[in-house]
Formats: structure tokens, C-alpha cells, sequence
């Protein structure tokens, strides 16, 4: 008895250990790969988003330096595994999109109660969509807080589950590359990337 | 009657057809992300653990040596804030106002201004004791008045503050007389700082100190 349960613990051990050092070792090449990318984007002066899903953080950075890190409280993701690489953002899109002030030229001399209506971080949305190169979709939403966030957010996720595998489908079928990312962030934070990232903005995503 | 019972089927087999193609779907999209892990890079799968560890830890350090080893200066456009840091640690903290983002035509000709401020990295390129603004033609425009043909015409003194660290492209951190405006996005894209803060970060600034914008 003794013998033959030593034997399946040797068989598991046989399965287990190659297994975990693979995975070991994956985990290693992905760290490289977003070393490498973090460097190679670096030698510009821009500023870049690193997406960490694996650590639950986005960071923004400049030249390796951290300008900002945010928690992200929750994060999914579907359809095609994202290879690690630096992402253009190819647009921005949001429900209610935050416009810019025309100025009046004269009016702030004219009037004596002018008031410089600001573009600032408040107006941001909360609740956007990140389009990025190679069919990555980012989905940002704000955490419930409240009963009116909540209800959106249950309708916004329904929405979202029932086109969502449709929509990986017919990128399949059309030979679409297809990755949806969820990310839940408290508002000011999820107002705080619409603000600073743009279009053509770098990105390295690490999904887990 | 009959019709009823058609379009019942009809309906039925529409939901079985949706409910087969979200079930399809569902499978695989989360199956692609399942086998993430399984994917290694080819070039990388003959490197051992251990190089592949002793690798990132230069490849780390690489990156900790891009952080000046100076005093350097962080601002958030968002929030209006200004961070004077050396290394991890913040050393001061000052409210600022940056772009506002909003659009100034010229009513005469082609050109138009956004007036936000630049994101990225830049360095301290000038630094002056109480500078004197020579207003661009934005300036006039925005205040509905001809641009002058004397330059000297266009030189106003005591609007930017005591100091002026210039950053380049006629940005500057300078101070302001608009100082209960300070946290609100309200300039033309320079940042402007209360008296007290400014003193500040121009003692510990020098020409090169680097400035991080987001």
C-alpha cells in the first residue's frame, strides 16, 4: 500500500514540478519582455501608461520615472492573449465626450463678471472605452458607489455580456484580432487616465 | 391562431440562435485568455530561470538610473499640483494652475491656439528675477485688440510673478496675480504658482533640472 501511494506521489511530483517551472519561467520572459518594452519607450520624452493586471496598478510614467500610480479594484479579460508589447492608443471614445471652450476674443475685457469656464478633470468621464493598436479594447468604469452608479454599472455590465461574445465571434469569424479588458477604478482615478492619456499615447499591457 | 404559433417559433428559434452563438462566444473568449499563460517567447525559451532573473534585475536597474539623482520637479496638470522630489520623496508641495485647455481662433486668419499645457519631460531651460512678459499675438486676440507693429509695445512687467523657470517653446512656471485662481485650470499652458511656492522651487531649480509633466 505504502509502495503504491509512494509511487503516486512520485507520478505527481513528475506532472507538478516541470509545471510549476514552466510557469516560472513564463513568468520570468514576461517580466523581461515588459522590462525591455518599458526601456525601448523610455528613451522618449513622452509620457507612457503601464497597464499592470497581474499587480492590479496602472502607472504613468516618464523616462522609468513613476509621475502617478492607481489602483485598479477590479479587471477581466477576454478573447486573444495580449503579447507583451508597447500599445499605440488609436482613439478615446466616450458616451458623453468633455468639450473644449471656445474663447470670444474681447469678451474677458467686455465683460466685467467673466468667469474662464476651465476644462478640468471633473468634466472628464468616467466611463470610457480605450481603443488600442492590435484589437485591444479597453473598457474603463468608475466602482459602484451610491445607487445611481450601481444601477448603471449592473446595466452597463449586461450590456456588455451580452454583445461582448458576439462581438468575439465575428472578430473571429473575420480573422479580427479581439482582446476586451474590463478595468473598475474609483472615479477620480478613472477621470485622472481620460485626462492624461491621448490618442497616440503609449501603453505596455501585462495581463495575469 | 396560426400566426400567433409561427411567430412563437420564429422567436423561439431567434433566442436558440442568440443563446447558441452567446455560448459559442463565451467559450471562446474566455478559453484565448485561458491559455495566456502557455504562450513563451521562442527567442527567450532557451534561457535558463536564472539568466532570465539575472537579466531583469539589470534591466531593472537600467530603468531605476533613468530617475535623476537630482531635485526634480513633477507636475499634474489634473489636479493642479506641483511636486518638488529628489529620488522617491516629495520635498515640496505647492497648488498650481495649468492649461485650460480651451480654443482661441484668430477671427482675422487661419491660425488657432489650444491652450493646454505640454505633457512629457522638459528641463529648466532659463531663469529669471522678475521677468517681464512679451505677449504673444494670441494675447491681443484673445483681449480684442490689434496686434502691435513695435515689439517694445508688447513688454508688460509684473504679471508673471517675482521668478520664471522657462521650459522652452515660451513655457515658464512663473507666478501670478490671479492667486485665489491657483488649483483650477485657468492658464495658457504655463503653470503658474503662488509667491511663497515659487521662491521655492526657483531657489532649489537649476538650468537643467528636469520637469515631468502629465
Amino acid at each position: 500500500m505504502i509502495i503504491i501511494l509512494r509511487l503516486i506521489f512520485f507520478l505527481i511530483a513528475l506532472i507538478a514540478v516541470p509545471s510549476f517551472a514552466d510557469n516560472d519561467k513564463e513568468i520570468h520572459i514576461r517580466e523581461t519582455r515588459i522590462l525591455e518594452e518599458e526601456l525601448k519607450i523610455s528613451r522618449k520624452p513622452d509620457i507612457y501608461f503601464i497597464f499592470n493586471l497581474k499587480e492590479k496598478m496602472i502607472y504613468i510614467r516618464a523616462r522609468g520615472v513613476s509621475l502617478k500610480e492607481m489602483q485598479i479594484k477590479e479587471s477581466g479579460c477576454w478573447g486573444k492573449p495580449v503579447p507583451v508589447n508597447t500599445y499605440q492608443v488609436i482613439k478615446k471614445s466616450a458616451f458623453v465626450e468633455p468639450e473644449r471652450e471656445l474663447i470670444k476674443p474681447g469678451e474677458s475685457k467686455k465683460n466685467e463678471n467673466y468667469k474662464v469656464d476651465a476644462f478640468e478633470l471633473t468634466d472628464m468621464p468616467s466611463r470610457y472605452t480605450l481603443v488600442l493598436e492590435n484589437g485591444i479594447v479597453i473598457y474603463v468604469k468608475p466602482s459602484s458607489e451610491g445607487i445611481v452608479s450601481g444601477i448603471t454599472n449592473v446595466s452597463y455590465s449586461s450590456v456588455i455580456l451580452l454583445t461582448r461574445p458576439v462581438l468575439i465571434l465575428w472578430n473571429m469569424l473575420k480573422g479580427n484580432p479581439y482582446t476586451a479588458i474590463d478595468i473598475v477604478l474609483s472615479e477620480n482615478d478613472a477621470r485622472a487616465i481620460y485626462w492624461s492619456l491621448t490618442e497616440k499615447s503609449n501603453t505596455i499591457i501585462y495581463t495575469p | 391562431m396560426f400566426n400567433k404559433r409561427i411567430l412563437i417559433k420564429i422567436f423561439i428559434i431567434i433566442l436558440a440562435i442568440f443563446a447558441a452563438l452567446e455560448a459559442a462566444g463565451y467559450y471562446i473568449g474566455r478559453r484565448s485568455i485561458s491559455k495566456a499563460g502557455i504562450t513563451t517567447e521562442g527567442k527567450y525559451n532557451k534561457i535558463s530561470s536564472e539568466a532570465l532573473m539575472a537579466r531583469n534585475s539589470i534591466l531593472r536597474q537600467k530603468l531605476k538610473n533613468l530617475t535623476p539623482d537630482k531635485i526634480y520637479i513633477v507636475i499634474d496638470t489634473g489636479m493642479n499640483r506641483l511636486y518638488l522630489k529628489k529620488g522617491n520623496m516629495v520635498i515640496h508641495e505647492a497648488v498650481v494652475s495649468s492649461g485650460s485647455g480651451n480654443i482661441l481662433k484668430d477671427p482675422t486668419g487661419n491660425r488657432q491656439w489650444v491652450f493646454d499645457t505640454p505633457t512629457g519631460e522638459y528641463t529648466v531651460k532659463s531663469k529669471s528675477i522678475a521677468p517681464a512678459w512679451t505677449k504673444p499675438d494670441w494675447a491681443f486676440i484673445e483681449e480684442g485688440e490689434e496686434i502691435p507693429k513695435d515689439p517694445s509695445k508688447r513688454v508688460e512687467k509684473g504679471v508673471l510673478g517675482e521668478y520664471a523657470l522657462g521650459f522652452g517653446n515660451g513655457y515658464f512656471i512663473h507666478g501670478t496675480l490671479y492667486t485665489r485662481m491657483l488649483g483650477r485650470n485657468v492658464s495658457h499652458g504655463c503653470i503658474r504658482v503662488g509667491d511663497k511656492d515659487l521662491k521655492t522651487v526657483f531657489t532649489a531649480a537649476a538650468i537643467g533640472t528636469r520637469i515631468y509633466i502629465f
